[in-house]
């Protein structure tokens, strides 16, 4: 994960979301600070040696450890906007 | 009747036909009908409004004709869409015999749901086979429509095979709309459509002409913009992808971008199956079962997705898709 993917990831998901927020990107590693009005969420990106780690630090200053993209994405969502329900992928039979 | 229903009988072939209001899906219809080869097909319909007029204009048998008008098929409809097939398969139960059924919509309908329950209502699909959706835009305000009603722009990102209507009263616009529409849907087949009668056999078009990729781009020469959000993205990517990577992707990028993701169609390199190009094909947050082409005779091997919808760019997806493909690898090693 390289801080320009990352930025790629994170505006583009606030943007899908039409979240207004003030982002301010790290330029060494893959994190930011995302600013609604006086209130901030922090997310960073790392790799330790089991894995993936994605942390948020929300609204409520409790932090939060996720092992993908896909689980991070999620929680932010509900972070962000908690009231619109997340869709979930049907494959019919 | 459900079980005795669902025992006995071969699903039929239903088409959906839907175009934003005025754009001449009766019309097509009434000419279908006219065809010798065509008079096995019964015809549902449904209307907005308290007045249903369009089976009035439709020459038909009344027994071939189930008329649907209490409401928008898209939002209220789906029980009576269910009790209006099961009605012409007792029909086809005790001898009136149905090859295909057209299933025309409203103008305002949007067919994502109804596409929904074409495939993955366990019990619609044990009497129908969503065959192909035809979609209906008329060359005098197709251009209008797009801008200013998102059905419009939704019912075009969702067909198989869209028409192009009334260009002989006028066609100063249908090279400006063909390029709008391919903008919409660059997978989809356009042809022309005067008084009903089509450029082409709607029903020559075969699925597999319909389940392949087309290598049509984006003309980037359009000169008139819509004010529709729709677009669509080209993914391509020669490294064969791990089937639980796509799946992954899939829940993701439905997780995300929710009724954003209005359609998603394409050929995946999957490293599990190199040699046999699979296609996925899925409406919004919905997915077909994964079907399987013979080989990769029409190229060389490489993933080729389509998606349409709105506020995503590409190299969000690609950097969705390369993180995933990042975490799978590491979790496997």
């Amino acid at each position: 994960m390289t801080p320009e993917r990352f930025e790629v990831i994170i505006r583009g998901a606030t943007e899908i979301w039409d979240v207004e927020c003030k982002i301010e990107f790290m330029d060494s590693r893959p994190g930011c600070l995302l600013w609604m009005t006086e209130h901030k969420v922090s997310i960073c990106h790392e790799v330790t040696s089991f894995g993936n780690v994605w942390r948020i630090i929300g609204l409520d200053s409790r932090e939060r450890v996720y092992p993908s993209l896909g689980s991070m994405l999620n929680s932010l969502s509900r972070i962000l906007r908690p009231n619109q329900p997340n869709a979930r992928v049907i494959f019919a039979r | 009747m459900i079980d005795r229903l669902s025992e006995t009988i071969d699903p039929v072939e239903i088409t959906v036909l839907s175009g934003f209001l005025g754009s001449g899906k009766t019309t097509v219809i009434r000419a279908l009908l006219e065809r010798p080869d065509l008079e096995r097909t019964a015809v549902i319909i449904n209307e907005f409004g308290e007045i249903g007029l369009d089976h009035e204009l439709i020459e038909s048998s009344e027994e071939d004709l189930v008329e649907l008008s209490t409401g928008c098929i898209c939002c209220v409809m789906r029980g009576d869409l269910q009790e209006a097939i099961e009605r012409l398969m007792v029909r086809q139960q005790t001898g009136k015999v149905f090859d295909r059924i057209i299933l025309e919509t409203t103008g305002l309908a949007d067919p994502g749901p109804i596409l929904h329950s074409l495939i993955y209502n366990e019990y619609l699909k044990s009497l129908v086979r969503l065959d192909r959706v035809v979609i209906t835009v008329d060359a005098l305000s197709g251009l209008s429509s797009i801008s200013n009603f998102k059905e419009c722009p939704q019912q075009i990102a969702l067909a198989d095979i869209i028409l192009i209507t009334k260009a002989d009263i006028d066609s100063t616009n249908v090279d400006d709309l063909r390029r709008e529409l391919r903008r919409i849907n660059p997978e989809a087949f356009i042809y022309k459509s005067n008084f009903g009668m089509t450029e082409v056999d709607l029903f020559s078009v075969n699925g597999q002409q319909i389940e392949k990729v087309s290598e049509n781009g984006i003309d980037e020469h359009s000169h008139h913009h819509t004010h529709s959000d729709l677009h669509s993205i080209s993914l391509r990517r020669k490294q064969p992808i791990k089937a639980v990577t796509l799946t992954l992707f899939l829940e993701t990028l439905a997780q995300v971008l929710g009724q954003n993701l209005v359609r998603l169609k394409g050929i995946v390199y999957l490293e599990e199956s190199l040699k046999t190009p699979a296609v996925i094909h899925g409406v919004q947050h919905v997915f077909h079962p994964m079907s399987w082409m013979a080989d990769w005779s029409g190229g060389e091997p490489e993933t080729r997705l389509v998606l349409i919808g709105r506020k995503f760019s590409l190299d969000w997806v690609e950097a969705v898709l390369e993180t995933i493909e990042e975490e799978v690898a590491q979790t496997m090693s």
